[in-house]
């Protein structure tokens, strides 16, 4: 039972950050920026799981399939362009960061983290310091390793420094600033090796998967280049018996009738490309949506 | 006192009366294809004429001073503009990723409306019902002539979309939820059971409305039952108020609001159509003569909740309101364990 309960806040705190860092990408779908970056460096080597949506890849390969954009785009869009944070960004520039990058999400034995590519470290000072509303965060604060702002209302950190930015929510869910402080800390120093270096993930990249999850020593990434989304694992026996393509999104919130999954999957429990982006916008909207009144 | 406290004993007091037909008044606006898209779906692949519920997204405003209209007439219960806002439904407009938007706007406007006109006048609070129409698919029939076993949605499919759109309604800030217009018994059902999942996920006490159909002068639902019937279906779905709405007239309906009242246990409503459509689609039921026939039940006592649905305007509501206004709700019997 505590098992479950573990398990179920860890999904639940994945998708908080999931959700903050979608919002940030609302600019991108106001205004269709795109890059890449390195983001994946910032991981350290024992996070306990990693995800890294490569937005600009799957972007790409959502348009060579279609002109029109999964039906969950535009609803996410609307949802995210009405969020109290964004409410006085103006154009894509405003906020210094780079919002069409990769999304990268981890968590470590301190706290779950969100990253994104800063584009310029003064638009993000002006951003926190001018245009996010003083009632949702706190003065930044600047140390020798970072700048940081607290949010006001949650036990949430934005913390940034050169090319990345990471929102960071501690474990604890008691407020311990010193503790944020020394967990921002051991993310923005120069590590000695990262994520990058764990070879078997290595090998999903190689796949060309625009998605990849990793966690607990197994990993899954997702083709999308295809008409159907390709999974692959780092472990033959799940390579040999994969998951229902579902099954992700049904641990972070969506529930499918029996109708849904006859209409999502085809007989061979494959599921299109373009649907399974549907499905994942889906996951961030469900969880944005309640953030809009 | 808690909003459903308050309701409670408002309906303990007086006959409460709930709003006429949107769909009527929007039609008066005579929306072409553009009207419906707005600036948001200007391009949208798909025709969207006819789907209301958008409205409130692209034509918010129409949608907000129908709201007053009502509450200027006397409706102390607005319903929200979201009788087709299922997933199920929306379907048919290739919408379905719309459903919580358009709940939770709807229900903004709803809100706005009877805030309004609460804060004039405290002594007469007004109210949102969330509107949760019976989906455009039934559990229980086929469609199919060929194939009496089909069936175009099942229970679970239903009580997912129930979901999405209840607790969009919930969230928003909804103070009742009205499941309407049931034709078939099993889709309510599918209603129920998933706001009653939500109610407990989401520790809500709000008061739930049911409403039937009866299709026509069978004197039952389109899923075979009698008045009597329908309510020992729904019985068990801890719910204020049981009615019947739509379809039928004042005149037509009259039987049917005496047999539930007569069995039910707890508050009765009745929203009648403004007569039956005449053959081109209108109703010619006017204000006095519809407001006459509900006065006549109002007397009996046989009803706690009145309004209009199809056809009904301002002018029907404000008639029904004044007549019923005269008259003590009905005594919902307290039933004996003997």
């Amino acid at each position: 039972m505590q098992k479950d309960k573990g398990f179920r806040r860890r999904v639940i705190t994945l998708i908080v950050v999931v959700l903050i860092t979608a919002a940030v990408v609302a600019v991108y779908l106001a205004y269709g920026v795109h890059s890449r970056s390195n983001l994946p460096l910032i991981v350290p080597k024992n996070a306990r799981w990693f995800y890294h949506f490569q937005s600009k890849s799957v972007d790409e390969a959502a348009r060579k399939s279609t002109d029109s954009r999964p039906l969950y785009y535009d609803s996410l869009y609307y949802t995210l362009i009405k969020l109290p944070v964004l409410h006085n960004v103006k154009d894509a520039g405003q906020p210094g960061i780079y919002l069409m990058t990769d999304i990268v999400l981890f968590a470590d034995e301190n706290g779950w983290y969100a990253a994104l590519t800063v584009t310029s470290e003064e638009k993000l000072n002006a951003f926190c310091r001018d245009i996010v509303p003083s009632d949702l965060i706190d003065k930044p604060v600047v140390k020798p390793e970072f700048t940081y702002v607290k949010s006001k209302t949650r036990n949430l950190y934005f913390a940034y420094k050169h090319k990345a930015c990471v929102f960071y929510i501690p474990s604890d869910t008691a407020i311990n600033i010193p503790g944020a402080e020394a967990a921002l800390k051991s993310v923005f120093t120069q590590k000695d090796s990262s994520i990058y270096s764990n070879q078997s993930l290595q090998k999903l990249y190689d796949k060309d998967c625009q998605v990849v999850f990793w966690g607990e020593g197994i990993g899954h990434g997702v083709a999308l280049s295809g008409e159907y989304a390709q999974y692959y694992y780092t472990d033959s026996v799940r390579n040999s018996k994969p998951l229902s393509p579902l099954y992700l999104f049904h641990k972070v919130g969506i529930n499918y009738s029996e109708t849904d999954v006859e209409r999502i999957l085809n007989k061979k429990n494959q599921i299109k490309s373009r649907e399974y982006l549907n499905q994942t916008f889906k996951a961030m909207y469900n969880y944005l949506k309640l953030f809009v009144k | 006192m808690s909003i459903s406290a308050t309701i409670k004993k408002l309906l303990n007091e007086r006959i409460l009366i709930i709003d006429g037909a949107m769909g009527t008044m929007i039609q008066k606006h005579k929306l072409t294809e553009e009207d419906y898209r707005g600036d948001r779906f200007r391009n949208y692949a798909h025709s969207l004429k006819g789907n209301n519920d958008l409205l409130v997204l692209t034509q918010p405003q129409i949608i907000l001073d129908i709201h007053r209209a009502f509450l200027e007439s006397g409706a102390d219960i607005l319903e929200t503009n979201t009788f087709s806002a299922n997933s199920i439904s929306m379907a048919d407009y290739h919408m379905e990723n719309l459903v919580w938007e358009l709940n939770v706007e709807a229900t903004k406007l709803a809100r706005q409306a009877a805030d309004e006109f609460t804060a004039k006048n405290p002594d007469k609070p007004r109210f949102v019902a969330g509107s949760i129409g019976p989906t455009n698919r039934t559990a229980s029939l086929s469609p199919d002539v060929n194939n009496p076993g089909f069936r175009a949605v099942n229970f679970d499919d239903l009580r997912l979309a129930y979901r999405e759109q209840v607790q969009a309604l919930i969230e928003a800030g909804c103070d009742l939820l009205l499941v309407e217009t049931v034709f078939d018994t099993l889709n309510c059902k599918a209603a129920l059971f998933a706001i009653n999942e939500l109610k407990e996920e989401m520790n809500s006490d709000i008061p739930v409305m049911v409403s039937g159909t009866i299709t026509d002068n069978s004197g039952r639902t389109l899923s075979g039952q009698t008045p009597e019937a329908f309510w020992n279906s729904v019985s068990h779905g801890d719910i204020i108020s049981v009615g019947f709405n739509c379809a039928l007239g004042a005149e037509q309906m009259r039987p049917y609001v005496e047999e539930l009242s007569r069995v039910a246990w707890i508050n009765v409503s009745c929203y009648p159509n403004a007569g039956l459509p005449n053959e081109f689609g209108e109703y010619d039921d006017t204000p006095e003569g519809m407001a006459a026939v509900l006065e006549s039940w109002c007397k009996e006592g046989w009803v706690n909740i009145v309004g209009g649905c199809c056809g009904t305007t301002p002018d029907h509501i404000r008639a029904i309101a004044d007549s019923a206004a005269k008259y003590k709700p009905r005594k919902v019997p307290v039933l004996s364990l003997s």
